[in-house]
Order: C-alpha cells, then structure tokens, then sequence
C-alpha cells in the first residue's frame, strides 16, 4: 500500500473580513505517487484548498481555521510556510505573476536560495530542474521572452528543484493555448509516472482530466462533493452540470444519444474510449438519419464596419506579426479568431481600435483610416476587452471601474449610476461592486473590465481571450452575454483557443497562423478543417477528433459540432 | 446551510510566516524595494551639493511605517535607502541619510498607534533633537531667529501632535475605516509630523559632522518648508489608494499597522 502523504480532516476555513466560509468540513487522503485533480467551478474554494497546502492559509492572510492539514508528518498550521515549501511545490496560474528573475536559471534557483541551499547544490538541482522540463539551453534567456507554455513549465521546474514530496499546480494550463497546455499536461504526467511526484492539478480542462487523472475531486460552495477516478466522475453528466464541471465532449455526446435508451456499459470519457464503443455509435447511426438540422443565427447586413488591406505589422525589435492580411468584418458578423500564440491574433484586433498603427496597408474602421481617429473617439464605437484585464483596472472600486470611462466622457451621473446598475447586474457582479478590483480573482477582474466596457454601449465588441481562467459557467455566461448582443445587433469579435466553446455562438472562424491569415470560413467548415488548424497549433475540438477517427462517411458528413448535435445526428428519426 | 465546524478551531499564532515586528517578511521586502526604487528618482534639489538631488523615497517613508508598524516600518526605510545609496548615488543624502527614512517611519507608526501614549516616544526624541540642533546651530554662529525660520516646520509638527484633538481627530478617522478627504487630511497630519522628524533626525548627525555654512541657511528657509509641505501630501495621495487596496483585500494585516 502506498505512503499516504496528505491528510485533510475536517478543513474548514473563513478569509478576514469574510462572512462565508471558503471551505467546509473537508476532508481528503493522497497517497504517493497519485495524480489528483481537483475541479469546480469559480469560487468553489480550489485556490484556497491549494494555499491550505503549504500554510499560505492561513499563515498568511489570517481567518478562522478549522481542522487540519498534514503534508506527512508536518502539520501546515504548527510549521511555518517556509518550512512547507521544501515539502509543497506550487505553480500559480498566472504565469506573469509568478516569475521574477532576469533569467530561466536564477528564476529555478530563487526558491533554493531562499531555503539556502549551498551553491553547489543549487546548481545541480537547477540542472537536474531544467533538464526534467526540457529548459535546457535556455539558461540565459529572459523569462519573458519564452511562449506560454515554457514560462509554465519554467515555473514547475522551480517548484520541482525543491524536490517536493507534493506538487501542487493551480490552473496551469488555464492561460496557455492548446499546445502549450498540452506541453504542461505531457511533462506533469511524467513526473508523476516517472519521477513518482504526487500532483494535485486544479483544472477545467475535463478531456485531458479524464486521461491523466488517477481520482477527481469536485469542490462546490467549499464542500467536497465527490471524489473518483475519472471513469466514474464523469459518468452523472447532470450532477456535473451542476456543479458547473463540463464533462468531456464524447461523454457529453453519448450520454445525449442513449439518453433515455440503455447504453451496454459506462459511457466512455475518453477518445480512444469512444472509438472503442464502434458498435453501439453504429447501430445508432442506422436508426437515425445523418441531417441534423442545426439552427444558424440572425441574419447580418453587408455594410462592411472593420476592413484590412494587405496589413502588415512589425514590432520595433523586428518580429514580423502580420504578413499582408487582408479582411472584412461586417455588420452584425459574429467573429472568431483562432490560432496559436504568437499567430498575429492580438496584433491584428489592437489594429481595430487603433492601439497600433500599420506598418504597411491600411485598417478601416466604419470607412474612416484608423490612423485618422484618436484611440478614445474609436473606444466609444469599438469596446475592446483585452486579454489582461489589469491593463484596463485603473480605480478602487468595481462600481468606480464600470463607470470610469462614462464619467471621463461626461455623462450626467445618474445615467452612469443607471449604466453601472445595469452592467453590473449582466456580469453577475453586485455582490463585489464595493471590494477593490484587485483582490478579486483573474476571472473576476475580466468580467469588471467587459462590464466596464458594456457600459458604454459600443457597436463593435472585441473581446481577446475572455474566457481565460474561467470556469465552465463563467465562460458560458461571458459568451452567451456576447450571443445576445450579437443578437442586439452588435458586431462581436472574440479571440480564442477555446475552440470547444465556439460552437453555438461564433457564425465565422478566422484561423490565423504566423502572422497571415490561413483560412476565412463558417465556423463548421473552420473547425472541421483539421489541417488547417494542426498548421496553426490548435487542437480541433474531442468531438471533431471523435468523428474524424470514427471513419464513418456520413457522420462526417453532417459535421456535428456539439454532443447535442453528434446525438441527434446519431438519433434523429 | 450548517454554520457549525467539524473540524478543532486552530489558534493562528503567526508563527507559520517569518515576520518582522508583526509584519510578515515579504511586506518588508515589498516596501524596501519600493525605498530603493524610489532613490532613482530626484524629487528636489540639494543646496550646496555637486549636483545632488533629494531622493523621492523621503515621501513615502511615512506611509511605510503606517503599513508596516514602528518595527518593521523603520527596518524597510532604511534598508531601503541603503540599497537606494548604493544604487543610486546621486540622490543619496550622504551617511546618515538612512535615519532620516528610519524616524519619519517609526515616528508616524507610533503616533498613529492605538496605545494612547505611543506619541509621545517620538515626540519627545524630536522635541530633544530639535533643542540640540538649536544649540548645535548657534553655537555655530546661526542667530535664534534663523534657525527657527529653518527649523519652523518642526516646530509646527510638534505643535501639531502634541494637541490632544488633533491626534483624537486623526486617530478616528484613521480607525473609522472611511475613504475620502477626511482620511486624507488625517494621513496628512502625521504624515506631515514624520516627515519633520525624519528632517530633524537627518539634520542633528548631519550638522555635527559637515555644518552648513551661515550662507546657505536663507536660502533653505522656503525650500524646507515647501518640501516638507509637498512630500508629505505626496505621501498621502499614494497613501490613500494603497490603503484603499488593503482594506479591501483579504491579505493579512501586519499586526502593529495603523491602517
């Protein structure tokens, strides 16, 4: 029997100043060497019971604490947080917030440091640390000069050289782009098979859970909800939804299509799962026809509001970032933008709302030169909510921030107030209105800032990467708010790597890679043109992969996007 | 929903976290980078120096001892500004430069304390100074009338601090949790008075060692009293929205912060 390693009894704990406990009567076993994942949606108390783990809570920010948490032998409440940390590895989600050194090899031998560690050690560990997450050679870069995915491994790797009994990582994966994301996840995986680290991974992603994961946990409202091994955790899709956990695709779309019919077995969770159960897919398939109806959106008008033409764009260190890119943006167009870091996808919308200004070619916003516009007169037509929402927080308030840009503009206050109440209420925000927009979560914060930018009611939204960090109801909620201005007539634009969450909301799915555009089409077609997405780094969505893989002409023929649809198509009459 | 804990109720003593004088370690860390950030930033002139400028980390001092306390808060300044010579000289206030930082720190931190009698620590260490710096100037040929026009606003800090209503109206504002003008104007109180004492803490070691001569004391009258008039309220503006944030943040509240 495995070394258990981590004991929570009865955690229960309350921030200062906080009326609601974060967590209640938790309790939970690990064993050495499990990969635990631990999901929920926002605020269910994941970050906390992480910070639990390394004495973070409540060492650090106080409150009432209840229970006990023991990493092996050491109690987190008896032993100072210093202490934990030779024991407790964590890696943050916010990659830019966690990295402070100059270069990829002091940032792996900062935390050595501080436990003071002779140097000959450091700089063994911090080899050992960089060749495990395969940094080597990158010694001497600056943080910030590595992609996404290697800035996250950068921050596993000096969690890692502590040699932790325990690696904690809290939404890693939640800012990357898909191969980014599937980097973290491979090199965690290995860690934990060959090197025999215990991880506990906070996460959303339910695909790669489901692959990876040896127990999930669920979180809600701070109770441990349930704790099994993915086969199991994924199998009540409606208890899941509950508590806003989005079950893997092919789970989502067998469970639709036997709903109501017996299904020989669990339902599978993963793809290879899915492919195995060839035989029942089948014999619905002959039953059912393969024209699935799927309902398309309001119709838009032609007037063209966004046009480029043959735009290019370098940075002044000389990174080409768009190569000729010419496109039109209509009226009323619901728009996605895809495609991997570093693919042109930001450089082009700071375009639209004049943040930049083309090297070459030319940006038209509703017929008028961007470069004959001032920033703020684009900003009260084109509301932009860019990907870091603390580029955008400038007061001390939520209520101040939604009405900041109004009161500059000289609105009369009782119409700001009204504009605020009502931003507020569409971002499920009024309960946060008073707190500083700081000490709110990642996910929050962006909500502040679309509610910031709603308020001024523009006729183009442009949201880059707005669900990143998100859970699955948040990320729903912030895409159907834009589906019903969309349907209110707005143009909206989103930029993503989400492209799972796409389908019943964009109508048009621009791939972007290296700075050109790679292809401009409905988003059925977009996403089913794997190839073109793979040129690009993007993962398609599991249930095109399912369909693809299945080999079935006519399923691939009606193009299911959703397990809705994969259902009925499989189903249908 | 069960308000009732399974769970034993722990005592949180502090000791998990490394602290310094009730504050944790990291905070000190932040505010002395902060110090010596700030250094590289020339706020005012130096008369009589090769080109020096007077270091814009002397307006936030005050508020470092009201975040941190009348331990820790001293511990940052001067670490800070000695990190803050190192790096950038220009702006350095020569060898004693760190008590400067040190007494405006402690000096607001203790004044804004909840223990009644706290002032009067740092009130009467300034009321000593300023006696010796009398004699210390006269004795150098400086006529009484011109070393109080120099020293005026360190009379005035004294003066203020030592009412009872002043230090009861800052007092409740600073605990009554409100934003706005008042708890600016009650920053500003004994931001002013820390800001004096460290000047007056500055002046005593500085004038034993290398005197100002009888020509440069006209000159410093209205440039001391503009200074420390404007470094304060520069002080407290930063303050207000720092405080701003850490009352509405759940990060824990050093122990002897007046916040």
């Amino acid at each position: 029997m495995s070394k258990q390693i981590l004991s929570i009894e009865d955690l229960s704990y309350r921030y200062p100043k906080t009326a609601e406990f974060s967590l209640h009567d938790v309790s939970l076993r690990i064993s050495e060497g499990e990969f635990v994942a631990v999901m929920g949606s926002t605020g269910a108390g994941k970050t906390t019971l992480c910070l639990a783990l390394n004495g973070i809570v409540p060492h650090f920010y106080g409150g009432d604490f209840f229970g006990s948490v023991r990493v092996g032998a050491m109690d987190t409440v008896d032993h100072p947080t210093h202490e934990l940390a030779r024991q407790v590895g964590m890696v943050f989600q916010d990659i830019d917030m966690q990295l402070t050194a100059p270069t990829v090899a002091s940032e792996v031998a900062f935390p050595l440091e501080n436990l003071c560690f002779p140097v000959d050690e450091i700089n063994r560990r911090v080899s050992a640390a960089l060749e495990a997450l395969r940094l080597k050679g990158l010694e001497e870069k600056h943080p910030h000069q590595l992609s996404g995915g290697q800035k996250q491994r950068l921050a596993i790797a000096a969690a890692l050289a502590i040699r932790p009994t325990l690696l904690v990582l809290d939404e890693p994966t939640s800012q990357l782009d898909p191969v980014g994301a599937e980097e973290v996840f491979r090199v965690t995986r290995r860690l934990n098979q060959d090197h025999g680290i215990t991880v506990i991974m906070v996460s959303h992603a339910s695909e790669e859970l489901a692959e990876y994961a040896d127990r999930i946990v669920l979180l809600s409202r701070g109770r441990l909800e349930a704790d099994k091994p993915p086969s199991d955790f994924f199998q009540d899709i409606d208890f899941l939804l509950e508590h806003g956990v989005r079950p893997p695709a092919v789970t989502a779309a067998f469970s639709c299509a036997f709903r109501g019919s017996s299904f020989p077995g669990r339902y599978p969770v993963t793809l290879a799962e899915a492919l195995e159960q060839r035989a029942s897919v089948l014999s619905k398939l002959e039953a059912g026809s393969t024209s699935a109806s799927i309902a398309d959106g309001p119709v838009h008008s032609d007037e063209i509001v966004i046009r480029t033409r043959d735009l290019h764009f370098s940075y002044e260190d000389g990174t080409e970032a768009l190569r000729g890119l010419s496109v039109d943006i209509r009226r009323g167009d619901y728009v996605a933008i895809v495609g991997q870091n570093g693919a042109g996808k930001s450089t082009l919308i700071r375009h639209f709302v004049g943040l930049l200004n083309p090297s070459s070619g030319a940006v038209e916003v509703f017929d008028r030169n961007t470069q004959d516009y001032d920033v703020s007169t684009i900003a009260q037509r084109v509301g932009y909510v860019s990907q870091n929402p603390d580029n955008q927080i400038f007061t001390d308030s939520v209520r101040s921030e939604v009405g900041y840009a109004l009161l500059r503009l000289g609105m009369p206050k009782d119409q700001v107030a009204a504009r605020v109440e009502q931003s507020l209420e569409e971002l499920d925000l009024g309960d946060v209105a008073g707190m500083h927009p700081v000490t709110l979560s990642k996910a929050d914060r962006s909500r502040v800032v679309i509610a910031a930018i709603l308020a001024m009611k523009p006729e183009i939204l442009i949201f880059d990467e707005p669900t990143t960090g998100q859970d699955y109801q948040g990320s729903k909620a912030i895409l159907e708010l834009t589906r019903e201005l969309w349907r209110a007539g707005k143009t909206i634009i989103v930029v993503t790597h989400h492209l799972y969450l796409l389908p019943g909301f964009a109508e048009r799915l621009l791939v972007m890679g290296k700075g050109r555009l790679l292809s401009d089409s409905n988003l059925r077609s977009g996403l089913y043109a794997t190839a073109t997405l793979e040129e690009t780094y993007l993962n398609p969505p599991q249930l095109v992969r399912f369909v693809e893989s299945f080999g079935d002409e006519a399923l691939e023929k009606s193009q299911p996007l959703t397990p809705d649809e994969l259902a009925l198509t499989m189903a249908a009459d | 929903m069960s308000t009732v804990q399974r769970g034993t109720r722990r005592q949180i003593t502090g000791g998990g976290g490394a602290k310094i004088g009730g504050a944790p370690i990291s905070y000190v860390a932040v505010f002395t980078a902060i110090v010596a950030a700030l250094a590289f930033i020339p706020a005012s002139i130096v008369i009589g120096s090769a080109g020096g400028g007077w270091p814009l980390h002397d307006a936030i001092h005050p508020l470092v001892g009201l975040v941190l306390g009348p331990i820790a808060g001293p511990i940052a300044s001067i670490v800070g500004i000695l990190i803050g010579n190192a790096i950038a000289p220009y702006t350095s206030l020569g060898p004693w430069s760190f008590v400067m930082g040190g007494m405006s720190a402690f000096a607001v931190a203790m004044v804004t304390q909840k223990n009644r009698s706290a002032w009067l620590l740092p009130w009467v260490i300034v009321a000593a100074l300023h006696v010796v710096y009398y004699f210390q100037a006269t004795n150098f040929g400086i006529s009484p009338g011109m070393w109080f026009s120099n020293a005026f606003a360190v009379t005035l800090g004294l003066i203020l601090i030592a009412i009872p209503t002043v230090r009861k109206f800052y007092t409740t504002h600073l605990r009554d949790q409100s934003l706005g003008w008042r708890l600016g104007v009650a920053l500003y109180i004994p931001f002013f008075f820390g800001s004096v004492a460290g000047m007056q803490a500055l002046w005593v070691p500085s004038f034993a060692t290398n005197p100002w001569p009888a020509e440069v004391w006209p000159v410093l009258v209205p440039i001391i009293l503009l200074e420390r008039t404007i470094f304060p309220l520069i002080g407290t503006l930063i303050a207000l929205g720092v405080i701003a944030g850490l009352r509405r943040s759940s990060i824990a509240k050093p122990d002897m912060a007046s916040y």
